[in-house]
């Protein structure tokens, strides 16, 4: 091998090559976070000079309704959405984690979403969703039910569920399938040898297997929900630029480039990336607790 | 106890045939030893005796009953995998009494057969640790345990020494046999070990590219192999092998070197002798063979010499510590009786 580590003179143009990306995530993304956080403490409306408005932009979050109906929806979308996309993306894993002819298609197929862009394929869905004439209605009517609105205040949150999962299944998918094929074959045939059956197959040896790929997949899913944005807009936004289901990042979007709130909506920013911070933090406990059990 | 039956079992893979029909019985309570070269299909042999390969043609008894159609966990057998195959989030003691918790047993019994098997393997006191923090030969014993707390018609290895080292290796096949001795449960054994198979076996069955070579006790194989092969392939050092051709009551190998032995036809054959029966004499002696040393390695026990006879090279070992010298001329003596002869074109023994 020999030593690979840049020596002498060699080390400065290290810097100088690496310095474009450096720099990127300086400003960028550290950049970013710092000036987010400096901003929820003052009042700016873009136009006129920042004003100190210390933590009153927090202190007044409560208090805000369409906040807490953005809240509230998060918090109602991640609720049935992180435990659906890993439970499908698990099941179909399993389900194409065998040698079949074809299965290359299957994977494929289910893994297409994921690389598509957002925009497009929601606009198709905007047409499946449709009222009149859309796919789903066809199929209602010609059932013989009455036409639905998909993308009513009422549905909205199951419909806008669907299409999200339905997107993330691809991605879970591949972490899945790649957690059960790093289960040594042989394991499952000293299970089949001692009689066990499939479930107990799954629950025994399977499972357990795959405890570190579901806990990663958990993680992502839920940082993902609580910063759901594209396919939710793109489906429920109205006429006059609102939303029949606003998110916390959409109520992030109005509340600084509509309202033009900038504090406020840098104070909301504060408090998602709280949030997820968080929750993270409540996994690894779990993890950690689950992990020392099995 | 459970015998085993095989007969006529072929497998084939698509166009690839691995098996070729091999027939072979397992007695019941015997220890046998399936052994051959990589690749020679003796895994896919015990793997189909399992349940865990299809079955192309022919057919695996066990305890009389035909069980090609019968499912792996139906079979009332056990398997130790090279890989030992524990289940990582399970500690050794619920690692050994897993199939016991599948069938439904009752926690009582399921710790009392865990302990007791850990017992006898000397796991007492790891039955809490995680298969992890656990030593290669801890973790081999535990495999073995997870196998015997089940208490199986049918024991099968495969390979299960091979990721040990030398010294444990030798620990375990000793370890192996003694359990085998006080639990007296029929036993098949693949190993591409002929020393572990010699060492363990109540006997052997040497399998070649899918063919059975000859099935016997370990020493008659010494003894008396049955062709070329097995001649080659039992024993270690491994026998010479020299091409010649028979005449009148010698062997004429080639260089014009000639050897004794009983009155055969003329005909191509191959001359064997094994590199512990050869013995070192005084130059003149009739019948030996003028050899150059070309290599000594000595181990202490034994001295392994490599000669070089005309054109051949023909090793030779000696307990007796000659003092020999790369280079040196030295004589070489077959002892009476001990050289085999088979037959050049088929290999099969002539004797």
């Amino acid at each position: 091998m020999g030593n690979l580590r840049p020596m002498g003179p060699e080390r400065w143009w290290v810097l100088v090559f690496l310095a474009p990306t450096l720099l990127g995530l300086l400003l960028g993304t550290f950049g970013s976070i710092f000036a987010t956080l400096g901003i929820s403490f003052t009042d700016w409306d873009l136009l006129t000079p920042a004003t100190l408005a210390g933590i009153s932009n927090y202190v007044d979050l409560p208090g805000d309704r369409l906040f807490r109906n953005a809240l509230w929806n998060t918090l109602a979308f991640s609720a049935l959405y992180v435990p659906a996309t890993v439970i499908i993306s698990l099941f179909v894993a399993i389900g194409l984690n065998r040698r079949i002819p074809g299965i290359s298609f299957f994977r494929v197929a289910f893994f297409l979403p994921t690389v598509s862009s957002p925009t497009a394929v929601g606009l198709l869905w905007t047409w499946i969703y449709a009222e009149n004439n859309g796919l789903m209605n066809r199929i209602v009517t010609a059932l013989g039910g009455d036409p639905v609105s998909w993308l009513s205040r009422d549905v909205a949150l199951y419909s806008v569920v669907i299409v999200n999962v339905w997107g993330a299944i691809g991605g879970g998918m591949i972490i899945f399938l790649a957690g059960l094929q790093s289960i040594p074959k042989d394991h499952c045939e000293v299970a089949a040898l001692d009689g066990a059956t499939p479930w107990q197959r799954l629950r025994f040896i399977t499972l357990p297997a795959l405890a570190p790929a579901m806990f990663f997949q958990i993680v992502l899913t839920t940082i993902n929900a609580f910063q759901a944005f594209d396919y939710i807009y793109i489906l429920t936004r109205t006429g006059n630029g609102n939303s029949t289901m606003p998110t916390l990042v959409f109520s992030i979007y109005r509340t600084g480039f509509r309202f033009f709130r900038m504090g406020d909506a840098a104070a909301q920013a504060v408090v998602l990336t709280g949030m997820i911070f968080v929750l993270t933090l409540v996994y690894f406990r779990l993890q950690k607790r689950w992990g020392a059990q099995a | 106890m459970t015998p085993v039956s095989i007969r006529d079992l072929v497998k084939r893979y698509g166009a690839a045939q691995v098996l070729h029909g091999v027939s072979f019985d397992v007695a019941a309570g015997e220890f046998i030893a399936l052994v051959g070269p990589s690749g020679c299909g003796k895994s896919t042999l015990l793997r189909m005796v399992a349940g865990l390969e299809d079955i192309t043609g022919g057919t695996v008894s066990i305890g009389g009953r035909v069980v090609n159609d019968v499912a792996p966990k139906q079979r009332d057998i056990a398997m130790v995998f090279q890989n030992y195959a524990l289940y990582p989030h399970m500690s050794v003691a619920q690692n050994m009494g897993f199939s016991l918790r599948l069938h439904g047993a009752d926690r009582a019994e399921i710790a009392r057969r865990v302990a007791e098997a850990a017992e006898v393997l000397g796991l007492t006191a790891y039955l809490d640790r995680m298969p992890g923090q656990l030593s290669g030969g801890q973790r081999q014993r535990v495999a073995m345990g997870r196998a015997i707390v089940r208490q199986p018609q049918v024991f099968l290895f495969d390979e299960p020494l091979s990721n040990l080292d030398a010294a444990l290796r030798v620990q375990m096949r000793a370890e192996i046999r003694a359990l085998h001795d006080r639990l007296g449960t029929t036993s098949i054994f693949v190993t591409h070990d002929q020393v572990e198979a010699m060492t363990m076996a109540d006997r052997i069955a040497v399998l070649r590219a899918g063919r059975l070579e000859q099935v016997g006790r370990p020493l008659d194989l010494y003894d008396h192999p049955a062709n070329a092969f097995v001649a080659g392939f039992i024993g270690s050092p491994a026998m010479n092998l020299l091409p010649g051709q028979a005449a009148a009551g010698r062997v004429v190998l080639a260089d014009g070197l000639a050897v004794a032995t009983e009155a055969r036809a003329e005909e191509p054959v191959i001359w064997g002798i094994r590199p512990e029966h050869l013995e070192l004499v005084p130059e003149g002696t009739e019948g030996a063979l003028g050899a150059e040393v070309v290599r000594v390695e000595s181990t202490g026990t034994a001295d392994f010499v490599s000669t070089r006879a005309g054109g051949l090279v023909l090793d030779a070992l000696f307990t007796t510590r000659p003092a020999l010298a790369k280079g040196q001329r030295i004589w070489l003596h077959p002892m009476a009786g001990k050289s085999h002869l088979f037959d050049a074109e088929t290999g099969g023994r002539l004797q």
